[in-house]
């Protein structure tokens, strides 16, 4: 049974925090991509030419926004199939390119374009398909992410806090840092800087490991956790939370729209949980 | 562990989309495993930890597998140093076994270090000196190192980076 309705709905939620985190730090990029870099060129041998031309990484940004918000106010698949194709290269592009290479927002922005690549392609498929499949799916893209920063940090300079106590308590200009660093003395703030990596760490492998419960309430704690790293932060984390958070939420309404559809009048033969080893409720929560 | 790993969501969810045929889903569960496992090297693989801080220095080739490498997310990675500086400096000098002339800057870096060149507001700091700079950058991750040495001198209306022949490699710091 096809779930058009159900797919539009959670494409919107996915789209529009996608676009949103796209687009946060739009004045940054406009001002690089369209100022900085093409007044002060570099070369670099190591880059293939097309990766180091200045107007494909500012087409490559500018490509996704004018789609996605086009995809978000179409009801038509074909459209979704387009934008998200787009959106998912465009990502692609930048994470390889001289002026972007390895900007986590570009990184981020990739795997949550496949998945939204995933649910265009997946229209017209069983809302118990979707169910089954996009809550992993998604769990698996945010795991994914969390993983890669969690192992990065699995060294000694991360787990005393000598780097954190760099990156941020000594660099940082922003937030609360500088009065931090006004009112602590060094030993204290070298101790707050441990605990916050230790506390780092243990998070991201906590989201991490989420992928080994894929259910309703483990996407929505991922969702809150992002959510809580851009509130500690800087609003600018938001680039790199926004589209994972969307995917996240999006799932969240492909499994429960699954379950609205479970009525005496349509339930269907195994539940979509069920396929996959969850129980019902374990799959409600 | 093999137990484990076959009863785990994402395998199971992989095999039932494979078993009817729903290649596209297969496909991006392939995908998420694949990327999972490479980042699960960093830790698990002392022989491949080297690549994995050498991609970060732009110092993996071919092309194509540094490619690869930037879809495994890598967000604070690592323990990354860079010093910046006119003139060349010592490895005694990065060791700390002699002082760090006034006019070195000397920084923190969260992931990629050689971003300290190519992105964003630091980028400016290059055409600005009009003049040759030096940039060191020092990585560890568990006992591995890599040290590269980057040049950054005017040429043209571009200014010219590249991976000097002195940078040094060693098994531990």
């Amino acid at each position: 049974m096809p779930a058009l309705e159900t797919t539009h709905r959670a494409m919107r939620i996915a789209l529009s925090l996608w676009l949103l985190g796209w687009i946060c730090k739009v004045g940054f990029f406009t001002e690089y991509l369209f100022g900085i870099s093409p007044r002060f060129p570099l070369r670099l041998d190591f880059f293939p030419g097309g990766l180091c031309e200045n107007w494909t990484s500012a087409a490559a940004y500018l490509a996704p926004i004018a789609v996605a918000a086009w995809a978000y106010l179409s009801p038509r698949p074909a459209v979704w199939r387009y934008a998200s194709a787009v959106m998912t290269v465009s990502a692609a592009v930048l994470c390889l390119h001289l002026n972007t290479y390895n900007d986590v927002t570009f990184v981020t922005s990739f795997w949550a374009g496949l998945w939204i690549c995933w649910l265009a392609w997946q229209h017209a498929a069983s809302a118990e398909t979707l169910a089954v499949h996009g809550p992993v799916l998604a769990q698996g893209v945010i795991s994914l992410t969390f993983l890669g920063g969690a192992l990065g940090k699995l060294t000694p300079e991360y787990w005393s806090g000598e780097a954190l106590y760099h990156l941020y308590i000594l660099q940082k200009e922003n937030f609360l840092y500088p009065w931090l660093r006004e009112t602590f003395d060094p030993s204290a703030l070298r101790a707050m800087a441990a605990w916050l990596s230790r506390g780092a760490i243990v998070v991201e492998l906590a989201v991490a490991c989420g992928i080994a419960y894929p259910c309703r309430r483990t996407l929505r704690l991922s969702a809150w956790v992002m959510a809580g790293i851009v509130l500690v932060s800087t609003w600018y984390l938001f680039s790199v939370m926004g589209a994972l958070i969307g995917v996240a939420l999006a799932a969240v309404e492909l499994s429960k729209a699954a379950e609205n559809r479970s009525s005496p009048n349509h339930r269907p033969a195994v539940h979509p949980a069920r396929s996959i080893g969850l129980t019902q409720d374990q799959a409600a929560n | 562990m093999a137990g484990f790993l076959i009863d785990h969501p994402l395998i199971r969810s992989w095999r039932l989309a494979w078993r009817r045929r729903d290649l596209l889903t297969a496909g991006l569960y392939l995908l998420l495993i694949s990327a999972a496992g490479v980042a699960l090297l960093l830790p698990l693989c002392p022989r491949c930890r080297h690549g994995f801080v050498a991609a970060q220095h732009l110092r993996v080739r071919p092309f194509s597998c540094w490619a690869a490498l930037q879809f495994v997310p890598s967000m604070y990675n690592f323990a990354n140093e860079g010093w910046i500086s006119d003139r060349p400096l010592s490895t005694a000098m990065l060791d700390g076994r002699q002082p760090i002339p006034d006019h070195v800057v000397h920084t923190w870096i969260n992931h990629y270090p050689t971003r300290f060149i190519t992105f964003g507001a630091a980028r400016l700091a290059v055409p600005y000196e009009a003049k040759t700079m030096h940039f060191y950058f020092r990585s560890r991750y568990q006992g591995e190192q890599v040290d590269s040495h980057y040049v950054a001198r005017p040429s043209g209306n571009a200014v010219l980076v590249r991976l000097t022949e002195d940078e040094v490699d060693s098994a531990g710091p």
